[in-house]
């Protein structure tokens, strides 16, 4: 019985665990020993071992590796606090009770599913010099002398690209918040109804402490979301205008499929995944202490 | 009393205005894809459309017969996909729920560490592989990567749905004389039919909308999904009819949006147990 038992098992996980490791584990352990190669696509000689040659001249001498790490570092140190804060606040007030309730979470949920390259399209139109809304409604506040070429200004491209990320992390993270919410037990706030708190106090004493476990996934999620930005900077402004938009993603894709330094861009990629592995091992330490020490 | 409902005024002040902003940008293109090429491209932009027609809709295949080639290519492999990650992960978050079985925690451990790898770290032997193998711009070179890069969560997912149902089911199954397959196809998978629409509704909306493989492993245009065929369909004309364009992002978000609309409660509850497990 227990050794029949023993077997299916392994019929049950084959299909799956073959794919995985053909199209995953194989993979990413190639693109592992290429980072330590100066293979290039294109080029038809025998790839060479060069060890760490790749990542100490990507840390050390690349200039334009350091400043797509310094882009992706600024997206994350500006939006991740607003997504936070804000998606906070949305889902507080999307765990009241009121009427019409399930429209308004629809309505806010919604940037979840549309599409990366469509909500793209639409932003760059959003920010569109001629055409734009934004540039639009500005002048119909008489705000026209704020008119600007958005996504075209080397100032201000970086910016719009954050404001478009604060807009989708939003809905993403105030479900992950408003799970938090739902799970905290009623009587709490009862009981702080007749200790007579306000709606202020609540929120400092009882909310936020029971919300660690959503913060750290908020976090981790932030961290990875920063990291793996690529889709809506690639189809918006292609890392442009003058690299002022250019980030860990778009110069590893770059590396990989334009000037096909593969070996090169294969080291950029698993730079990307150490930071991602290493804050997200950071962050699960933190959840673990916290569940300790409660 | 009066501070109550003040209170009140304030909360749904504040999530009308949250509402709006989160819909404005589909909002306006859907608004948008109902003018004429004329209003809008006339200097002053209003919101709602002065004479609201259908006549994008009515040109958008006409006047861009590819989309309907992406349309087509997007909903096979979309379709290919989700079904066989159903199937797939349906076995194998069986097996890691309810079987004991050698180095099951380690297996398990590690395909749950693929999910946190950024996509451009596989994407590279991908590509040299499929380039070898001679299957880049094919349907099957992009629906495997695609099965293999959406299963490790949905086999976390159905595990999770298959732990949660009783061991008392199962015994009695196993005491009426069901063998392990049985078991598995007349038992398990209806009870944890749940886990299985999470899955399916999480796949769908991610495949539908995948655009860094759909660009890298397909060159040729007959071939593109919607995601990479709808920003050459920007780019080719440059300034070219917006509102054709604002029809074609309208018309392939809806399956999306519809999706979303119905089954909203396993989308968000699918998040919710990726992240508080995850």
């Amino acid at each position: 019985m227990k050794e029949n038992k023993f077997n299916t098992a392994y019929i049950y996980i084959f299909p799956a665990c073959s794919i995985i490791f053909f199209f995953m584990f194989y993979p990413i352990i190639k693109s592992l020993y290429l980072s330590f190669t100066n293979y290039v696509y294109t080029d038809v000689s025998v790839p060479k071992f060069i060890l760490f040659k790749n990542y100490i001249n990507l840390l050390f001498k690349d200039t334009a590796f350091l400043k797509a790490f310094k882009h992706t570092c600024l997206i994350f140190i500006i939006s991740f606090p607003l997504i936070t804060i804000l998606s906070l606040i949305v889902a507080v007030l999307l765990n009241e009770k009121i009427k019409y309730l399930s429209i308004f979470r629809t309505a806010i949920f919604l940037p979840l599913v549309i599409p990366g390259s469509q909500s793209a399209i639409i932003w760059q139109w959003i920010y569109s010099n001629d055409l734009g809304i934004l540039n639009n409604f500005l002048q119909k506040v008489h705000l026209g002398f704020l008119c600007h070429n958005w996504l075209g200004d080397p100032k201000t491209a970086l910016f719009a690209i954050i404001a478009m990320s604060i807009w989708s992390g939003i809905a993403l993270n105030s479900v992950l918040f408003l799970g938090g919410l739902i799970a905290i037990p009623e009587e709490l706030y009862e009981a702080g109804d007749i200790d007579g708190t306000n709606w202020r106090q609540r929120l400092v004493y009882i909310t936020v402490p029971l919300l660690k476990g959503p913060f750290i996934l908020v976090s981790i999620y932030g961290f990875m979301g920063a990291i793996k930005i690529f889709t809506s900077i690639w189809i918006m402004t292609g890392g442009g205008p003058a690299d002022t938009t250019e980030v860990l993603y778009t110069f590893t894709y770059k590396k990989a499929f334009m000037t096909f330094e593969m070996g090169y861009a294969c080291a950029s990629a698993y730079i990307m995944a150490i930071i991602i592995l290493l804050l997200s091992w950071l962050n699960m330490r933190l959840l673990k202490t916290e569940k300790g020490e409660l | 009393m009066n501070k109550k409902i003040l209170n009140k005024i304030f909360i749904y002040f504040s999530l009308c205005f949250v509402s709006f902003v989160s819909l404005f940008p589909s909002l306006w293109i859907l608004l948008t894809s109902l003018k004429s090429e004329k209003e809008i491209h006339s200097s002053n932009i209003h919101l709602i459309p002065q004479n609201p027609n259908f006549e994008n809709y009515l040109n958008v295949f006409k006047e861009l017969p590819d989309l309907i080639t992406y349309i087509k290519n997007s909903t096979i492999i979309t379709g290919i996909v989700v079904i066989s990650t159903l199937i797939i992960a349906s076995f194998a978050g069986y097996a890691f729920a309810r079987m004991k079985f050698k180095c099951s925690s380690v297996l398990l451990g590690s395909i749950l560490f693929v999910i946190t790898i950024p996509a451009v770290v596989f994407l590279i032997p991908i590509y040299t592989m499929e380039a070898n193998l001679g299957i880049l711009n094919t349907y099957i070179g992009l629906i495997i990567p695609y099965i293999a890069s959406s299963l490790p969560f949905a086999i976390f997912i159905m595990r999770g749905t298959y732990r949660g149902i009783s061991n008392s089911i199962e015994e009695a199954a196993i005491i009426d004389g069901c063998s392990s397959f049985q078991l598995f196809y007349k038992i398990m998978v209806p009870l944890g039919i749940q886990g299985i629409i999470t899955v399916a509704v999480l796949t769908f909306l991610s495949i539908w909308g995948e655009f860094i493989l759909a660009f890298s492993l397909v060159e040729e245009s007959r071939m593109r999904t919607l995601p990479v065929g709808i920003v050459l369909l920007k780019g080719e004309g440059g300034s070219w009819s917006y509102g054709l364009l604002s029809a074609a992002v309208i018309i392939s978000i809806i399956p999306s949006v519809i999706l979303f609309l119905i089954l909203q409660r396993y989308f968000v509850r699918g998040i919710m147990q990726g992240a508080i497990k995850g």
